[in-house]
């Protein structure tokens, strides 16, 4: 949850660690007292908790995945966390969902709706719907975390155990705002995914991936500082505030919406010491790598370099850690549609400059691009997307090609030297260029049981090189 | 084992060149080992004989040249500036060479003394030991050049002989050869072999303590026995002629020793005496072998060499070559490049032009007639930029060289790369670190590392906060350095 985009050097630290609490002074929960046996809660309040389990599928084999959601709606829509499905895999690699109430081993099958741009959770509806014994979180009343309140939350049991439901415990220990306001306790509160809750019942809101917790591991004498992670259990939720108003944004389809875009490379934060040399005052800023020529940015006027201190006349506020002014900015512009007006506020050098961007789409990303498995030459090829040029620092220049996502291990082109990740420039001197004609070449060869042999220019890191795939 | 072995990488991590490191993969140099302080256990050698070998019988001829190679042969020890830990450090080490000239020049190896170096003393093989300064060094061919102090050397009625240079174009196969040298501080070590190998390719990007090396010649490999501190010691025949200087082991493997050939060795020690430095010309043209793809580009078999690769911005790209070229004739010489082991030839033929020289290529394009391309040479330059130490900052600094902008497709040479910063000092502080690329201080663009001394200077003076502008990656931020 907490932005891993940290500014130089800076290393990434526990987000319960971080000094500035946020103390909220919410709505006082129900006195231990008052409130009904904590079994007979906890048993209602799991029938809004599924497990779902779905398989990766690539060219040569399937993993398969569980992992725990909520229920959303009535009518048999699930979500799941952003960590829940690798977001760079095509919906199209994603097989198999099956959801399961807690405590059952028949399964409903799902179909995967997609993922929201915005909040990065994963949408699936159930096939005929979950029936009457699930209930959707939004049937609650929520509640504000308050300091040492005891709360509870739901942790889910692998495949093997029915996925039975456990109760899990603590107090709060800790608010903060990052930019979403999320809650942690000390130790583990509820499987990643699952809800948590009040003591009363009243939901308070849904957990997180859990964060690496730093431990110092002695082996023979020598000191190592680790991260630890448990996968199974988190100390931190989102508040019931941040989950809510959001689990109606299903994707009208698993890829192909529209997400609202800048053209910018590279936002990066400005800590506490810059933003004072700025003379900034008690706010922050994001400074403007690159932009892309053309761009939404450049075509407004926004240059590589500059430095935004303003969004829409308001100065940027300042987070702890700093860092976290960076979400905090790219979540306006999702919050915003294609089409629609930013003003931003720049430093450029001494000067301040205002103007407005039009908010542009994003092109096609790396889970949006068109791929076709060569099953007989042990290729995937991939259309190109801005990534590819961006991270290979290619999108001003004019060489073009197609990506080698995949290359079978002790293939003749495997052993030709070709790797994933290699862009193709050129198939049997043909440029590569057009991604349709690229595919129709490797077809023709794939086809052809007769030919000796191919050859490919490819790029990798700072160079080029010719490859001859010897295939008789 | 591995940390005694010098010349294993120091490429920043990330770095697209680590990448490029051809042919045989984990050769890796020797030499520049701590002493074991055994050297003075050794018997001293008999008196220098003079190196004419006017005997009667050929064994005796042999037996004086032999005699005499090894009263050529000295220990180097070193002390040098290191700058990778943000500071600058002090270390040493030890290696071989062998004297060449009776004015005193000896050479060794590129990865033994290095322009770092600030003190390198000689032990002659009466034990005696004498300065001796850098006249020039060579990463290409991992060869440099020192000269003995003779002043000195004479005024206190100093010894050696003259080692001669073999020819290791008629080396074969199966010859008895010699090493000899200062393996793990064991002065004057003489270990036995036989040729190996004439020709084996290797070539790399970071092979001399991060400098390219192997690109413009091929190497001898033996079983001799060559251990850290061997390096720059040189490989004999029988009656004592110097046909390698030895350089490179393979980690981990047994008797696999690579050594410079002489006859490269001796043109590149013409040269360091000359002008200090070998000049060479660069195209940007990084060739492939061409082996079994003749027929899908319509050749005639030993015909050409392909274009692997064109370095972006380099004459080359400028004349318009692109990869999977065929260049088939240099200023009307036809080129053969059918194996690796003839690319380093092809590649020195390149580099010996003059730089600025007009090259003609003729070159042959997806089965097209042949057409004429003229380079101009520029002057090859390491991708390894000339380094520095803030002490104050707590941070040491690499120039951005052109082939390391053109290779991680920068806009420009502006900057330094950071290669090394001290804790809790105020570079590491403002949070830079290893591999960011500092490109404006104070407002300024730093085009030269002169003037980040001169900026430095003025924060020793009178030290104040300085914003610094730097890039990781595709990330620009800014930090700022408090005193």
């Amino acid at each position: 949850m907490v932005d891993s985009h940290a500014p130089l050097g800076r290393t990434r630290r526990l987000a319960w660690s971080l000094a500035l609490v946020t103390a909220v002074l919410g709505v006082c929960t129900a006195h231990a007292a008052d409130a009904p046996p904590l079994d007979r809660v906890f048993a209602e309040r799991v029938r809004s908790v599924v497990a779902v389990e779905y398989f990766v599928e690539t060219e040569v084999d399937r993993h398969p995945s569980t992992v725990v959601g909520i229920v959303a709606d009535a009518k048999g829509l699930v979500v799941l966390l952003d960590s829940a499905i690798p977001g760079w895999l095509p919906p199209a690699q994603l097989k198999d969902f099956v959801i399961y109430r807690p405590g059952t081993s028949d399964g409903t099958p799902a179909d995967y709706l997609g993922q929201d741009h915005l909040t990065g959770w994963h949408f699936l509806h159930a096939r005929g719907g979950l029936g009457e014994s699930v209930v959707p979180c939004t049937a609650y009343s929520t509640a504000e975390p308050v300091i040492g309140a005891e709360i509870w939350g739901v942790g889910i049991m692998g495949k093997d155990f029915e996925f039975q439901p456990y109760l899990l415990t603590g107090h709060v220990a800790l608010v903060q705002q990052l930019p979403q306001r999320i809650g942690s306790t000390v130790s583990e509160i509820a499987s990643p995914g699952a809800p948590v809750f009040a003591r009363d019942g009243a939901l308070l809101g849904w957990a997180g991936a859990s964060n690496p917790q730093e431990r110092l591991l002695y082996l023979e004498n020598e000191r190592y500082t680790v991260g630890l992670q448990n996968p199974n259990g988190t100390g931190s939720f989102f508040l019931a505030g941040e989950v809510l108003p959001y689990l109606h944004r299903v994707p009208a389809a698993p890829t192909g919406q529209p997400v609202p875009w800048l053209g910018v490379i590279g936002l990066q934060p400005v800590d506490r010491e810059v933003a004072e040399f700025l003379k900034l005052g008690k706010s922050s800023a994001v400074v403007v790598s690159d932009v892309i020529a053309d761009g939404p940015a450049a075509r407004a006027g926004v240059q590589k370099r500059d430095i935004i201190v303003a969004l829409e006349g308001r100065p940027l506020p300042r987070f702890s850690p700093d860092r976290v002014v960076t979400a905090y900015l790219e979540r306006e512009i999702l919050l915003r549609q294609p089409g629609d007006s930013l003003a931003l506020g720049l430093l450029r050098g001494q000067t301040r400059v205002d103007l407005t961007i039009t908010i542009g789409r994003q092109p096609r990303s790396l889970k949006e691009a068109d791929r076709r498995y060569f099953p007989r030459l042990g290729i995937t090829l991939r259309e190109s997307v801005l990534y590819d040029l961006i991270s290979r620092r290619m999108e001003s220049g004019d060489e073009r090609g197609v990506v080698a996502n995949f290359v079978k291990p002790n293939t003749p082109a495997a052993t030709a030297g070709l790797q994933a990740g290699d862009l193709i420039l050129a198939i049997d001197n043909e440029p590569a260029v057009d991604y349709a004609r690229a595919v129709e070449r490797m077809d023709a060869i794939e086809q052809d049981a007769a030919r000796s042999e191919f050859v490919l220019l490819i790029s990798r890191g700072a160079e080029t090189q010719v490859i001859r795939v010897r295939l008789r | 084992m591995l940390k005694d072995y010098p010349g294993a990488s120091t490429t920043l991590p990330g770095d697209p060149a680590a990448g490029r490191r051809r042919g045989v993969g984990r050769l890796v140099a020797v030499g520049l080992v701590a002493a074991l302080g055994l050297a003075g256990c050794m018997a001293p050698g008999p008196g220098a004989p003079t190196g004419a070998a006017g005997s009667a019988t050929a064994s005796t001829g042999l037996k004086r040249g032999f005699e005499n190679l090894l009263q050529a042969v000295v220990r180097i020890d070193v002390r040098e500036m290191t700058f990778d830990a943000g500071a600058t450090r002090l270390s040493s080490g030890v290696g071989s060479g062998v004297i060449l000239s009776a004015d005193g020049l000896v050479l060794t190896n590129a990865h033994v003394v290095s322009p770092r170096a600030v003190e390198v003393s000689v032990t002659l093989p009466s034990l005696e030991r004498v300065g001796a300064t850098l006249v020039g060094w060579d990463h290409w061919t991992d060869l440099a050049l020192l000269r003995i102090d003779m002043a000195d050397a004479r005024r206190r009625g100093l010894a050696f002989s003259v080692a001669r240079f073999g020819d290791s174009e008629r080396l074969a196969p199966g010859q008895t050869v010699f090493a000899v040298g200062t393996p793990h501080g064991l002065t004057r070590t003489v270990t036995k072999g036989i040729i190996s190998n004439t020709d084996r390719y290797f070539e790399a990007s970071d092979g001399v303590r991060g400098y390219e090396t192997g690109y413009f010649s091929t190497w001898l490999q033996t079983d001799a026995a060559i251990n850290p501190g061997n390096s720059g010691g040189p490989l004999v025949t029988e009656d004592g002629a110097v046909v390698g200087i030895n350089s490179r082991t393979y980690l981990g493997a047994e008797n696999l020793g690579f050594a410079i050939p002489s006859n490269t060795a001796r043109l590149v020690m013409q040269q360091l005496v000359q002008k200090g430095e070998v000049e060479r010309s660069y195209i940007g043209l990084i060739p492939g072998a061409l082996r079994d793809l003749e027929s899908f580009f319509e050749l005639a078999i030993n015909t050409g060499m392909l274009v692997n690769s064109v370095d972006p911005g380099s004459p080359a790209a400028r004349a318009g070559l692109r990869p999977g070229d065929i260049v088939l004739a240099i200023n009307g010489e036809a080129v053969d490049g059918r194996f690796p082991e003839q690319l380093p030839p092809i590649q020195n033929r390149i580099a010996s032009f003059a730089v600025g020289t007009s090259v003609v290529l003729s070159v042959k394009r997806n089965g097209s007639t042949p057409q004429d391309v003229v380079v101009v040479t520029e002057r090859l330059e390491s991708r390894v930029g000339e380094e520095w130490a803030f002490e104050r900052w707590g941070m040491s600094v690499r120039k951005v060289s052109r082939a390391y902008a053109r290779e991680n497709r920068l806009p420009d040479e502006d900057g330094v790369i950071v290669i090394g910063t001290q804790p809790a000092f105020p570079a590491e502080k403002a949070g830079l670190s290893r591999g960011d690329i500092i490109t404006k201080v104070k407002g300024e663009t730093v085009r030269t590392l002169e003037q980040l001394k001169e900026l430095y200077a003025a924060f020793e003076r009178a030290p104040e906060s300085i914003l610094i502008e730097a890039t990781r990656n595709r990330a620009v931020s800014l930090v700022v350095l408090k005193p």
